[in-house]
């Protein structure tokens, strides 16, 4: 008897566990089967949420090619009303090649007043390389005469810290002063050199 | 772009069908993983082929001075210094505002080109595509004259991108009628990029059985580079391809890709080394899985070890390395006698496996399938532990995610989903947001609580939302929301800089109305005429000095000290002789001058009187000549003054004609709100659309995980039914004199009895 009831408490025990199991399982697939209601619901939501998608995109396109026109337009109007032609003066600047100096930064003074300066990160510098023109200083000056003298600090030819300035004597008249600062590769002289172009 | 269409691919095509589940998982996290990268990537690709398209002319020529490579128009080099350090809004920008200006004289087609191609890869391809349709159109060919090297170079980049465009836009014929007109004055650089495009258009048409029009074939042959990535594309997904369509071609398959791996091996593409060894990671899982497939486990777990730790196919390596383990007694190639599964050899790289993110699907597989292990290598009291704490970690899973879930509702609420997602957005700060926290920013005002931050740490959801964020749709969302979220940063920055072209404006309307008010110019007035009757005083000075006996006006400052001084002597000597002549002072005193001395003194003063006029007449027409000349620059001085006088009236109404700024600027600052609120609006849907993909992610999560529960639950129960089975059948058996035996019984059994 006693046997006996021993060796009932392991079967029941088990039993108990498994029932147990079952009744957590089904409880499981019960909030499974309750959550396909809302599943459904959000499938049939997003299914109009994806439909609308396509007309998002052709919205959201619109509206990046209205920004880009504002933004075009609020350039021009801030050229015209900060820097108008009269008095506007921009000074730019480009690299060729870029063999034989590494440009780290760059000063430029108009009339020994200083308007501008730069220093020079790797993506900026590389961007320079492949052709890129920056545009260093927009600003106004009164019309007349005028000196631009722009300092240029780098690493020269054998990798020398080099420093070499620049000046040029420009007037100014009613139309805007376009200046390009340029640093070359002199094949011939195995230096860099730098030189003012005035652009019309 | 072609990055995107391959990963878009890739887990399409990863490794056969039914290899797919198990791997799925760890392609699609990759895949999420580079969804951050997305569009970098895109752009990344775009910059470069670009790049290397507008510079490539510059570096073929060689000059003394090597400057070739400059360009004609400042505007345009402006738009590429932009361009190239991939400041794409603000190179539009740029050649919008140097279009409107006409400053594009030498470089128009260059940049419409360029623009287009950043559109492209902008997300405005309707744009982009009418960009290149009007190059086209302005680029017809004509014999008459001859077309330059430059547009026809134009019109192939033209055809080439929108070709590009309808492969994206998954048109597959109109992609291959476009690159049909691409011609050889193509720039070398995009060749790879041609070759690859037509060559997967091509056989997307030809896996929809459709046939591909022989008049759509490139006019010319573009080979791919030995070296180029796209090569390693194409020869992965020709043989993935290959092998799903029909199982014969799988050693075909095994081979090329074998190839294949040891290309990358020796490849010396740095510049796309990180792309190129998740590539390797791809075809060693492949080619693992393709072995296992064949029953090559030594073969498949080879390749399986050599993919990389912490790769996105780190986790279905793990499983495949844990099945190719069990299978290795089996090995057609093996050796042994008895041939039998080894479990235990699963073990390490599946318990692995299971310290992994839950995020992934194989942890799941790998909590269910350890137990399984420990089942079949008959330690049950080890399964037991091992599924109970499968369970454990499922339901705090469940429990997270049901967080996660509540989260996502807060934050809806909020508006503030750019924080939960952790975008790296540089946004400007809303201005009504703004508002409403300054003014209800106490603790205990009901806003205030409403805006408080929620506690969700965004890693943690981007873990868990991980397939959902590979998804192309959600990719797009993704893209479309950083957008939003980027103009309206720009629409705000303009906010402010209106502010001050207001504030300027107001200044030089309040000069305006100070000159108008008429005191500044009557002072002027004033002014102008006293120099004018100043002038004409020195005009009749200069007239009279030209008479006979007018020398005298002609002196100079220095002479006329001198004369001055003369006199003054002349006068001091007439008052000594009258004192003298008079007799009122004795002159027997020695110290006073006699008569005669200063007659004689008298005499010298006259004396130098006379040079000093002398000198002053013998250079008279010389003196008259320059003052002459001065008058005349007074007079043209005065003319000019005059003028500007004249144009006051002119300047004051141009000042006034601030008005006319002002109005421009309150029509720019009507367009920024109207555009804002666009975008507001915008905005919330593509937000609204995220939530819902992000609530729907969660629910099949929560559904799969109840499954994966359910089974653990079940399996648990099987087993336990077993050892209950077991046990009654030993256990009348089981005496106390029977010790050895019971301590070779299971665990479970053990514990129980």
């Amino acid at each position: 008897m006693y046997n006996c009831i021993f060796s009932v408490i392991p079967k029941l025990f088990t039993t108990a566990l498994v029932l147990l199991s079952i009744v957590l399982f089904s409880s499981s697939q019960a909030s499974d089967v309750s959550s396909d209601g809302l599943h459904n619901k959000l499938d049939d939501d997003l299914n109009n949420k994806l439909d609308n998608k396509q007309s998002l995109d052709l919205a959201l396109q619109d509206l990046k090619k209205q920004v880009l026109a504002l933004n075009r337009d609020l350039f021009i109007l801030e050229e015209e009303l900060m820097f108008p032609s009269n008095t506007q003066l921009a000074v730019f600047l480009s690299l060729d090649i870029g063999e034989f100096f590494k440009l780290d930064a760059v000063t430029v003074s108009v009339d020994k007043r200083e308007v501008a300066s730069h220093l020079y990160t790797d993506k900026q510098l590389d961007a320079l390389i492949r052709g890129g023109v920056q545009r260093l200083y927009l600003g106004n000056i009164k019309s007349g005469e005028h000196e631009i003298v722009a300092v240029f600090t780098g690493r020269g030819p054998n990798d020398r810290d080099y420093r070499r300035a620049t000046s040029f004597t420009f007037n100014k008249a009613s139309d805007a002063k376009k200046l390009e600062l340029l640093i070359e590769d002199s094949t011939r002289l195995y230096q860099p050199e730098f030189s003012v172009v005035e652009w019309n | 772009m072609v990055v995107y269409k391959r990963l878009m691919m890739a887990p399409k095509i990863d490794c056969p069908e039914d290899m797919y589940c198990a791997s799925s998982a760890s392609s699609v996290s990759g895949a999420s993983r580079n969804n951050a990268a997305f569009r970098k990537w895109g752009l990344t690709i775009l910059f470069i082929c670009l790049s290397l398209t507008l510079v490539a002319e510059a570096n073929s020529r060689e000059d003394g001075k090597l400057n070739d490579h400059r360009v004609n128009d400042l505007s345009y080099g402006v738009a590429l210094y932009e361009f190239f350090q991939q400041n794409y809004f603000q190179a539009m920008t740029e050649i919008l505002v140097a279009q409107q200006q006409q400053s594009l004289v030498n470089h128009q087609d260059d940049s419409e080109i360029l623009l287009g191609g950043i559109q492209l890869s902008y997300g405005m391809d309707l744009q982009a595509q009418m960009t290149f349709e009007s190059i086209l159109e302005k680029n017809q060919l004509s014999e008459d004259p001859p077309p330059s090297k430059k547009y026809l170079e134009n019109r192939a980049r033209a055809w080439f991108y929108l070709g590009k465009l309808a492969y994206q836009k998954n048109n597959t014929s109109l992609a291959l009628n476009a690159f049909s007109h691409v011609d050889d004055h193509l720039t070398a650089d995009l060749y790879d990029e041609l070759a690859y495009l037509h060559e997967v258009s091509v056989f997307e048409l030809a896996q929809e059985n459709q046939e591909v029009n022989p008049l759509l074939t490139l006019s010319f042959s573009p080979s791919l580079s030995k070296s180029s990535i796209y090569r390693y594309y194409r020869d992965y997904n020709q043989a993935v391809n290959s092998v799903r369509l029909s199982n014969e071609s799988w050693e075909t398959s095994v081979n090329n890709l074998e190839r294949l791996y040891k290309a990358i091996n020796q490849s010396n593409n740095t510049d796309e080394f990180d792309e190129l060894i998740e590539l390797r990671d791809r075809v060693l899982t492949t080619l693992a899985y393709l072995y296992l497939r064949e029953g090559k486990s030594e073969k498949a777990i080879y390749y399986f070890s050599k993919v990389r730790q912490g790769s996105t196919q780190e986790g279905s390596a793990l499983v495949g390395y844990g099945w190719a383990s069990i299978n290795k007694g089996l090995d057609s190639s093996s050796n042994k006698k008895s041939k039998q599964m080894d479990y235990e050899a699963a073990l390490t790289p599946w318990l692995k496996l299971q310290s992994r993110s839950m995020a992934e699907s194989t942890t799941y597989e790998a909590l269910l399938a350890v137990p399984f292990i420990y089942n079949a290598s008959g330690l049950n009291a080890q399964a037991l532990k091992a599924y109970d704490f499968a369970l454990e970690k499922m339901a705090n899973e469940l429990d997270s995610l049901k967080q996660l879930t509540k989260d996502i509702e807060n934050y809806q609420a909020n508006s503030e989903l750019s924080v939960m997602l952790g975008f790296d957005v540089s946004r400007q700060s809303n201005a009504s947001l703004n508002g409403r926290w300054l003014d209800n920013g106490h603790w205990l005002d009901s806003d205030a609580v409403f805006f408080e931050p929620a506690i969700v740490k965004p890693n943690r959801l981007q873990q868990h939302l991980s397939e959902l964020l590979a998804k192309k749709s959600m990719r797009s969302l993704f893209g479309q929301l950083n957008d939003i979220y980027w103009l309206e940063s720009n629409l705000q920055t303009w906010r402010s800089r209106i502010d001050t072209f207001d504030f300027a404006i107001k200044e030089r309307q309040l000069r305006g109305v100070e000159l108008l008010s008429g005191v500044a110019q009557d002072e002027f007035t004033v002014r102008l005429n006293k120099a004018m009757a100043r002038f004409d005083q020195l005009s009749t000075t200069l007239l009279e000095s030209q008479r006979h006996d007018g020398s005298h006006l002609l002196l100079t400052e220095e002479e006329k000290t001198s004369e001055a001084r003369i006199k003054s002597a002349l006068l001091s000597l007439a008052k000594i002789e009258k004192v003298l002549l008079t007799g009122d002072i004795n002159t027997s005193n020695n110290q006073l001058p006699s008569v005669d001395s200063l007659k004689a003194i008298r005499l010298q003063l006259k004396k130098m009187q006379k040079v000093l006029y002398w000198t002053v007449s013998s250079d008279q027409v010389s003196r008259v000549w320059k003052k002459q000349k001065l008058r005349e620059a007074i007079v043209l001085a005065l003319e000019e003054t005059n003028a500007r006088v004249a144009i006051f009236p002119t300047l004051v109404n141009k000042t006034t004609e601030q008005t006319f700024y002002r109005q421009r600027l309150d029509n720019e600052r009507e367009r920024i709100e109207i555009q804002s609120s666009d975008l507001a609006a915008l905005r919330e849907k593509v937000e609204v659309s995220i939530v819902a993909h992000l609530n729907k992610e969660l629910l099949d999560r929560e559904s799969r995980l109840l499954r994966y529960m359910g089974k653990a639950r079940l399996s648990k129960a099987a087993l336990l039914e077993r050892q209950l089975e077991t046990s009654l059948i030993i256990k009348p058996v089981i005496n106390s004199s029977t010790k050895a035996k019971k301590n070779n019984q299971p665990d479970l059994l053990r514990e129980q009895s």
